[in-house]
């Protein structure tokens, strides 16, 4: 990066285990303000889990989550959206009996209804789903309320959303859309940590990426570096042998 | 305002005339029938508030009930305070109670509530047996003879209204919204900055206030109470049942599912008082298994879960 | 009041006997949590009905009430809890997957509702006995009634066959497979829906085990399972929801507790002992004792 911007969230030795399980393995990285990251790793990483330590849903095992110079690692999953932070998961976990405007009138943090309802409008419009604002949630199709979940993050006023797989499973069409609705926020400063298995996607879109392997980061750098980097694609394509 | 609208207010207000003048021309039978019917409105809607909304069922909503009609009966007959007054009280001992075993209880998830709620009817109960400086133990309480029947009757309406109202209001809210999001989701819904616990314990408390209340009245009404019929588990099945039949978390379906209940048992099942409560098991399972969304669940018209009918049981298999 | 060292004996080996049934009967709900995540609110109903099956079978019958666990009240409970979930609860699955735990918890609050008051409606609320073996053995001048000794040695002979067989058996593995995770486990070719039937059997003949030890020791009446149903949850949660170990061990601290505070506090209090340990340990350790944390 050219001109070095402000750390947003610094993880520190992150570490999180699960019995004898380490999924998460003294994981040091910084979000800047304003950028938009690739988390990426085969499968069974650490990704999801790097995000649920971060968010509250588990509790850190060791390290430190410093989010805008305050230590968040211990807090409740409800006082970490409060400062901030927001996310998707990755099988949509929306509010499926409640319509499509609900599901983001419920997570407005603050103000009267009105402004809530014109601000939630706003933001189905920018994700295509102002037409269904009265459908059930549990009846849009699956890349829909992928969308319609990301835009309840963004209901929540944070300053950085990680999304975990916002484009697995879904169509091309919405894809774009996804992507559009990314840079439009980020375009007004929102940063993003994207956990996606979409290379085009994730090459793309993202400015800086993260590269983890069994809970350990071993990459980080431009699309370029990543890309070229010996160590990713051995973490991706196995060993070289001579056969 | 839609013609919907208008026939739903011209409905509700001739039921409201009808109950509120029910009394003028009753019997003493229609009356105290009534009395039961309301208090069943009470209960049914204090438990669909908590679990209709927040998905957190409670199996032992009748800890309560006996809560509220023991406290009402200690104060009326121990320090002489009017019944009404005892009867608020009743509703503070009850969610006070519920302050007790909601704050660990509510931090977990449902189905460690479920049977928390459970054990506790039955601790309460044993307390009210074995405390026996305080309750009496087995030989109960008796309270001075009630003399009208017309206060209490309308104290139950008023409570009934109440409690309607107030979720009818709540669920226009984003209080109700985040409510419903604790069930559909809770860990979504927290990680989206939403307070369960707090939302929780405040419903929680509700629910057990009004259920307290309904119990203080009902100790004033029978003029005796006793441990074993105070903490029926019955009582904890009817409001169950009541509640799913006309439809949990909606705001009238509890009252139809307790206008069933009672009614049905007063014609049909005092010929066979023996099989009254298999018959509620009956129906608990009958409705779980045919009617997941109770009576208010066939009249909505956005059917979005197909899978939930009848049809696709018989037909579809596995 | 003066607690002499016999007294104090005695209400420990009390304290394990019950503890052994109390491990038995939870053994059975645990396993059924831990592989199907069925609240089985109608456990001790299906003690309940265990007691009645060896009640009639030596009543009507004469068969020896020991004998009976294995021929008539475990077969017996076998068949109603495979037809249960057969005709019932897997339907369940069908109907609410989101909500399943709690579904299937009312569900099956209405099905013990059912059996309790067919079961009154039926046998009446009469308490019953069945009179077996009434003498007692007496050790350095301390008395223990024969029956308990044989029920102690039964209820840990069935839960130790169970656990040999949930370890080393072929189909046992397989149940263990499905607990861990039921996808995994269909995809390795694990006719999970034959293990469901299976396993909500198994819970039932054993909570049926229990009920029949209790009903040669006590005096039984309907309502007799109700306090197992809420014992027994307090003690798989004691132990860590679905751990086996845990179900064993908490069966065992929980008789053991009952019989020590009954001894000291009075047996007034000793009801709501399992209930304390309930809450205490969902304040402090939510997984139970033996519990891991879940992702």
């Amino acid at each position: 990066m050219d001109v070095q911007k402000e750390v947003i969230l610094r993880l520190n030795k992150l570490t999180k285990n699960f019995g004898g399980l380490t999924a998460v393995n003294n994981v040091s990285l910084d979000i800047h303000r304003g950028v938009i990251h690739g988390l990426i790793g085969p499968n069974g990483s650490g990704k999801t889990t790097l995000i649920n330590t971060v968010t509250g849903i588990y509790k850190a095992s060791g390290g430190s989550i410093i989010f805008k110079d305050k230590e968040i690692k211990g807090l409740r999953s409800r006082l970490i959206s409060e400062l901030g932070i927001s996310r998707t998961f990755q099988i949509s976990r929306i509010f499926s009996r409640m319509t499509v405007l609900e599901n983001l009138l419920v997570v407005a943090p603050k103000g009267g209804i009105k402004e809530n309802v014109e601000k939630a409008m706003q933001l189905l419009k920018q994700v295509g789903l102002e037409e269904n604002y009265k459908k059930i949630a549990s009846s849009l199709p699956y890349g829909q309320r992928k969308l319609l979940e990301f835009a309840r993050a963004v209901m929540t006023e944070p300053e950085l959303i990680f999304l975990d797989e916002p484009t697995a499973g879904v169509t091309l069409k919405l894809i774009e859309k996804t992507i559009e609705f990314i840079h439009s926020l980020n375009n007004n400063g929102m940063t993003f940590v994207i956990v996606e298995h979409n290379m085009k996607v994730i090459m793309s879109v993202c400015e800086r990426i993260f590269v983890l392997e069994y809970g350990k980061k071993i990459a980080e750098g431009t699309p370029k570096e990543v890309q070229t980097n010996p160590e990713v694609i051995r973490a991706y394509l196995g060993e070289e042998r001579d056969i | 305002m839609s013609r919907k609208n208008i026939v739903l207010g011209i409905f509700i207000i001739i039921v409201l005339f009808f109950f509120a003048s029910f009394p003028f021309y009753a019997t003493g039978y229609g009356i105290s029938f009534f009395i039961t019917l309301l208090m069943y409105f009470i209960i049914a809607q204090s438990w669909n508030f908590l679990s209709g909304y927040t998905g957190y069922v409670s199996f032992g909503h009748v800890a309560f009930f006996g809560a509220g009609a023991y406290a009402a009966a200690i104060f009326i007959t121990r320090y002489s305070i009017h019944w009404i007054f005892a009867s608020i009280c009743g509703g503070l001992v009850a969610a006070l109670l519920a302050l007790l075993i909601g704050w660990p209880a509510l931090r977990l998830r449902g189905p460690y509530f479920a049977i928390v709620m459970l054990g506790f009817a039955g601790v309460l109960k044993n307390v009210a047996v074995l405390w026996k400086k305080v309750t009496f133990g087995g030989i109960g309480i008796s309270l001075p003879p009630m003399l009208s029947m017309k206060p209490v009757y309308y104290s139950m309406l008023i409570v009934a209204m109440a409690i309607t109202l107030l979720i009818y209001i709540v669920t226009k809210t984003k209080f109700g919204l985040r409510l419903i999001s604790i069930r559909e989701d809770e860990v979504a819904a927290t990680s989206m900055g939403i307070n369960a616990t707090f939302y929780k314990i405040v419903t929680f408390l509700i629910s057990a206030f009004f259920t307290g209340i309904a119990g203080a009245i009902f100790a004033w009404y029978s003029s005796f109470i006793e441990p074993v019929s105070t903490f029926d588990i019955k009582i904890s099945i009817e409001v169950i049942i009541m509640s799913l039949l006309g439809g949990a978390g909606t705001v009238a379906g509890p009252l139809f599912g307790a206008a069933i209940i009672v009614l049905g048992g007063e014609i049909f099942w005092t010929k066979f008082p023996l099989l009254h409560e298999a018959i509620l098991g009956i129906l608990i399972v009958v409705v779980i298994l045919f009617l997941p969304e109770g009576i208010m669940g066939l009249f909505k018209r956005d059917k979005y879960e197909e899978k939930r009918n009848l049809l696709i049981w018989m037909f579809k298999k596995k | 009041m003066e607690i002499s060292l016999s007294m104090f004996i005695q209400s420990l080996v009390g304290g394990i006997f019950q503890g052994s049934i109390y491990a038995l009967v939870a053994l059975g709900l645990t396993i059924v949590f831990g592989v199907m995540r069925v609240l089985n609110l109608a456990h001790g109903t299906f003690v309940m009905l265990g007691a009645y099956m060896t009640f009639w079978a030596y009543t009507l019958f004469k068969i020896d009430p020991l004998l009976s666990i294995i021929l008539v009240s475990m077969p017996a409970l076998f068949i109603l809890g495979l037809a249960i979930q057969r005709w019932l609860i897997s339907r369940l699955f069908v109907i609410a997957p989101e909500d399943f735990e709690l579904m299937s918890a009312i569900f099956c609050f209405g099905l013990s509702s059912l059996f309790i008051n067919l079961a009154i409606y039926f046998w009446t609320a009469d308490f019953r006995s069945v009179r077996y073996i009434t003498d007692a053995l007496t050790i350095g001048g301390i008395s223990f009634s024969k029956v308990r000794i044989i029920s102690f040695v039964v209820a840990i002979a069935i839960t130790s066959a169970v656990a040999l067989f949930l370890k080393k058996a072929n189909l046992g593995i397989a149940i263990r497979a499905t607990s861990q995770n039921r996808n995994s486990a269909e995809i390795c070719g694990i006719p999970t829906k034959r293990i469901f039937l299976f396993v909500f059997g198994l819970g039932c003949a054993l909570a049926a085990a229990g009920g029949s030890l209790l009903s040669i020791q006590y005096a039984i009446y309907p309502q007799i399972g109700d306090d197992y149903t809420t014992k027994s949850f307090c003690i798989i949660i004691l132990g860590g929801m679905g751990s086996y170990l845990g179900a064993f061990a908490g069966g065992l601290i929980l008789g053991l507790a009952e019989a020590l505070s009954s001894l000291f506090i009075g047996a007034k209090f000793s009801e709501a002992v399992a209930f304390l340990a309930l809450i205490l340990i969902l304040l402090f350790k939510p997984t139970g004792l033996f519990g891991k944390e879940g992702s």
